[in-house]
């Protein structure tokens, strides 16, 4: 008879045996690795550790105004921080403007209409513009000749400032009123026709020299038809006139840029 | 078909209202521009460069307070995310001036970024200044102009307390902001 407890015995330690290579190869590989990983670690702190030092030497460098003062200072005085504090420059911010000229419209058909129909209006107060050309002194004319699109339909339909803007030029060709003419310099400012507003302000200026309003509009708009120096110069000459501190002010943005 | 159409009629719509912000600001009637920015802000909240009309347009206004949603708005293109720090500052402030105002919170350890802009201008001087001080008002004189000064205080307006600046140039006022 064949003893089977004695066989199962003997085949469980065969196995194990079999088994036991392939488990003292991988304790020597964890045991390896870990050993390197451990390593690694040591030589990496070592390195933060060598770097932490050579900062805070540096630290300590930087800082060697402040060791100068505590050093002549007694330790129970306090250190004069805010004197240091005062030294660091302050950062200047300044928003971004360069996309407002860069500013991308997609105008609909409509709109194409619409700047026809404001030119339509504009062409209207040419007479004055003549006059203007015999009265002035210094600054030349600006006579703008714009291409009328001849479409009558497009005439039905007019902006209320401008219409405003007419009814006060009748009123203004009948009484010769210098604060009529100075509405109309300030409306015609305000939708951005500068030419008009140029001629309407200089009128206002030879009716009264004394309206600083449209001396101001006046001067804005020669800025916006690109005649800086010219703006310069009148405003100057008026400052000195009339001591000024709205044009004084307008002058000084006028030279640095800001009002452009 | 009709979903073009649809697409073309909002797409100008949207140019409309840029166009016309931009007038309005151009034509410096910031007010407007700032009520009109709000209006349609909820259709423009994409649009960084009508977000930032908005702003500038509401900081010329003093209405600082709506520069909040900009600045959280305002960070896809480096202009955008420019004007989103310089509208963080002012605000910024603008809240501590008026806790420095009104509670005494000292400010002179502070050194914060700063801005060519009025309530700035005013805020470092106060920092510098008025430290450990309380008055009824202050009056600074600018650094680089000695014929500009300010005057700083408050004024209650409806159970409110209110930053009232006023810049003179030679003792003649010339602009005054509330703050609140």
């Amino acid at each position: 008879m064949l003893n089977i407890n004695e066989l199962e015995k003997r085949w469980f330690v065969y196995k194990i045996k079999s088994y036991t290579p392939y488990l003292i190869i991988t304790i020597l590989i964890l045991l390896t690795s870990s050993l390197l990983l451990f390593l690694f670690y040591n030589d990496n702190s070592l390195k933060n550790k060598v770097s932490i030092e050579k900062k805070e030497v540096k630290k300590f460098e930087t800082h060697e105004t402040y060791v100068k003062i505590a050093d002549k200072v007694p330790t129970t005085a306090p250190v004069d921080i805010p004197k240091i504090k005062n030294d660091i420059q302050k950062v200047v911010l300044q928003p971004s403007l360069n996309f407002i000229d860069n500013v991308v419209i997609n105008k609909p058909e409509t709109s194409k209409k619409k700047i026809i129909k404001e030119k339509i209006i504009e062409v209207k107060p040419e007479p004055i513009i003549e006059k203007i050309i015999e009265v002035k002194i210094n600054p030349e004319p600006i006579i703008e000749k714009i291409p009328v699109e001849e479409n009558v339909s497009l005439q039905i339909n007019k902006q209320n400032t401008s219409n405003d803007i007419n009814l006060v030029i009748k009123r203004f060709k009948t009484n010769n009123n210098p604060a009529l003419s100075l509405f109309i310099a300030k409306k015609y400012y305000e939708i951005g026709n500068f030419n008009q507003a140029y001629n309407y302000a200089l009128i206002t200026n030879q009716l009264n020299k004394d309206i600083e309003e449209s001396w101001i509009i006046f001067s804005k708009s020669l800025v916006k038809l690109n005649k800086k120096d010219k703006a310069v110069e009148v405003l100057k000459q008026y400052v000195e006139y009339s001591n000024s501190s709205r044009a004084e002010i307008l002058l000084s943005n006028i030279i640095s840029g800001k009002f452009k | 078909m009709k979903i073009f159409l649809l697409f073309l009629l909002t797409l100008s719509l949207y140019a409309n209202s840029k166009e016309d912000l931009l007038n309005l600001y151009k034509n410096e009637k910031y007010e407007n521009a700032c009520n009109f920015g709000l209006a349609n802000l909820k259709d423009n909240r994409r649009d960084e460069e009508f977000v930032s009309i908005y702003a500038l347009s509401c900081l010329e206004s003093d209405h600082i307070n709506r520069l909040a949603i900009p600045i959280t708005i305002l960070k896809f293109s480096p202009e955008a995310r420019a004007n989103s720090a310089y509208f963080s500052v002012i605000l910024m402030q603008k809240r501590l001036l008026y806790h420095a105002l009104l509670d005494g919170y000292d400010l002179s350890s502070l050194n914060l970024p700063t801005t060519n802009f009025i309530l700035s201008t005013v805020f470092d001087l106060y920092a510098e200044q008025a430290k450990n001080t309380k008055n009824d008002f202050y009056i600074f004189t600018d650094k680089n102009d000695n014929r500009i000064s300010y005057k700083l205080y408050l004024e209650k307006h409806n159970k409110l307390n209110k930053i009232i600046i006023e810049k003179f140039y030679d003792k003649k006022l010339i602009q005054q902001h509330m703050y609140w």
